[in-house]
């Protein structure tokens, strides 16, 4: 709940009790959407099942409109919500090799954790996995930290980056995301049906 | 197909309670009885200069000759104004000087308002805020009502003359010295 | 399950237009409005005597900053003790932001008189600055009462009138004086004066003036 702790509305106590809802919120969508099996996860890749694509589509849809029409009442305020910080070599690096993971182990991070809760024993190893890598990761950093901070391009948003309004990216965006949706259930159909 | 169902429902409801709110939204909106037409950083060009300054004399000249466009306000409490106040004043108090109904007087086409109050500043801060909000035609008559009712109306100078506020009065070169 | 994605695409399509053309609010820079405004400028709590400044002053307390609004020369002329100066114009630069972020100081605005820094009080606090004061009277009203105090007259009686009175005596005194340089000064040409009774040379000229 970042702007409302920034702002002091809720107390930090307050703060973990909304993260601990909103955290057992996230594992139900995931769950009942399906995400819990690798192979719905790891379809994207093969191009046999676009359900993340849509899910996730869907959701930051969801909330970017909630997040500007909400600005537009009064009820936040829109320059308190954290924007992570743009460093593009390392985020480039990064998402491939985190790409390269998701496809070899077959959950990301938040999935993982969301299988392992109902008892897959390949999730509870891709925990470990993270937590291994974590750890690599930090006996390296005094080598990679020039890497790990080069070009600083701080908390851009995308339509900053390109050049264009809030309000032209978000339609664009939509545009695409209707575009998009309609296009993979199109290829959805055309496959065989794969059991789960 | 009843699971089928019973998703489609809870997610029919999610989506007409994601718009409900929206509408609740736009129709708790307020729209804000008094805005500033005059951004903070162009406040400072309201900052009252010579020109939104009425000498007391030069402001009797103008409402007995010109009672078409000049209009002196009163702007303190109704008791001092009933107690006596200067002849064809309106009395628009302070505290009031937001009101709906003065909205009209205050902001008129044509007509120019001469605000003047138990002090100067009481009327400069008026004047003030109200070029803020966009208001037009309003000046400051520079002089408190005292200062009409014991020199300007018995047509007697006073010992010590007027000084405007912000200039200096003394010589402050020698306090350094 | 068809229709169901359509009316879905429909109402996602629509909403991002309406987003589209809805303007952009900054609700950070949220400013007093105006009726609250207008409230505080009916409260008379912004102001600070002379009196209190000067005791503010002597008794060197941090919690305060006097801001001079007056022209560079006129600063450049005379001043009060530890007093910057922030031009009338110069009010909303970031100098200025800079002073009034640390809220745990009050800052004290001043000019020759009340109304230029009350205006600029104004300002500031349609803003939702709240430690921003005005000084009463301002520095014509400082001469009158610090440097130059007159004598209570048989108006005004009673012990807190003659306490008042002999307070801004001894803080005459005090600003007169000019404070810590005259004290090196002295102390210098005692050095002086020591060194010189050794080769003859005259050390009477410094006696210490006893305050009065």
């Amino acid at each position: 709940m970042g702007p409302l702790l920034a702002q002091g509305i809720i107390s930090p106590e307050w703060n973990y009790f909304f993260a601990f809802i909103i955290g057992i919120g996230f594992g139900f969508v995931l769950e009942q959407a399906g995400f819990s099996t690798s192979r719905k996860l790891v379809g994207l890749f093969y191009g046999y099942d676009f359900v993340v694509f849509r899910v996730f589509f869907t959701a930051a849809i969801t909330a970017m409109l909630g997040l500007i029409f909400f600005n537009y009442f009064g009820w936040i305020d829109i320059t308190k919500i954290l924007v992570n910080t743009t460093y593009m070599p390392s985020a480039i690096v990064g998402g491939l090799i985190m790409g390269a993971g998701f496809i070899l182990g077959g959950f990301c991070p938040g999935t993982s954790v969301c299988a392992a809760a109902i008892g897959k024993i390949d999730a509870m190893f891709f925990i470990a996995g993270v937590f291994i890598g974590e750890f690599i990761l930090f006996q390296l950093y005094p080598v990679l930290e020039k890497f790990y901070h080069a070009d600083y391009q701080g908390k851009i948003k995308v339509y900053e980056s390109l050049g264009m309004k809030q309000g032209l990216f978000v339609i664009l965006l939509i545009i695409v995301a209707v575009g998009a949706f309609i296009v993979t259930t199109w290829i959805e159909s055309k496959q065989k049906k794969v059991e789960y | 197909m009843e699971n089928k169902k019973k998703v489609v429902n809870s997610f029919l409801l999610l989506v007409i309670g994601f718009v409900f709110i929206l509408v609740i939204g736009f129709l708790t909106m307020q729209k804000p009885d008094y805005e500033y037409t005059i951004s903070v950083n162009d406040a400072l060009s309201c900052i009252l200069h010579d020109s939104d300054k009425v000498a007391p004399e030069a402001a009797l000249k103008l409402i007995s000759e010109d009672r078409e466009s000049y209009r002196l306000v009163d702007l303190r409490n109704s008791y001092d104004y009933r107690t006596g106040h200067l002849d064809d004043a309106l009395s628009i108090p302070f505290k009031d000087i937001l009101n709906e109904d003065y909205q009209k007087l205050l902001n008129e086409e044509g007509i120019t308002n001469l605000f003047y109050a138990e002090s100067e500043m009481k009327a400069i801060e008026a004047c003030f805020l109200l070029k803020q909000l966009g208001y037009k035609n309003n000046k400051v008559v520079y002089a408190s009502y005292t200062y009409f009712t014991d020199f300007v109306l018995q047509n007697k100078q006073p010992e010590m003359s007027m000084y405007p506020d912000d200039r200096s009065k003394y010589d402050f070169d020698k306090a350094m010295n | 399950m068809r229709t169901r994605y359509i009316i879905l695409s429909v109402l996602v399509i629509v909403l991002g237009f309406i987003a589209f053309i809805l303007p952009e609010k900054d609700n950070s820079q949220k400013e007093l409005q105006p009726e609250l405004l207008h409230k505080a400028m009916i409260q008379q709590t912004r102001f600070i005597t002379t009196d209190e400044v000067a005791h503010l002053i002597i008794s060197e307390d941090p919690s305060f900053r006097l801001i001079d609004i007056r022209p560079e020369k006129d600063f450049n002329i005379f001043h009060l003790k530890r007093a910057i100066n922030i031009d009338v114009k110069d009010i909303l630069s970031a100098k200025m932001k800079k002073n009034l972020k640390e809220s745990f100081k009050k800052n004290i605005l001043y000019g020759y008189g009340t109304v230029k820094a009350d205006q600029c009080w104004v300002i500031l606090k349609r803003m939702g600055y709240k430690n921003v004061f005005v000084l009463k009277g301002g520095l014509n009203a400082w001469w009158e009462t610090i440097l130059n105090p007159t004598i209570p007259d048989g108006l005004e009686t009673g012990q807190a009138v003659l306490e008042q009175y002999n307070f801004r005596l001894a803080a005459k005194e005090y600003f007169s004086s000019k404070g810590d340089s005259i004290v090196v000064e002295k102390a210098r040409m005692e050095l002086q004066s020591n060194e010189g009774e050794t080769t003859g040379g005259t050390s009477d000229t410094e006696t210490p003036e006893e305050g009065c």
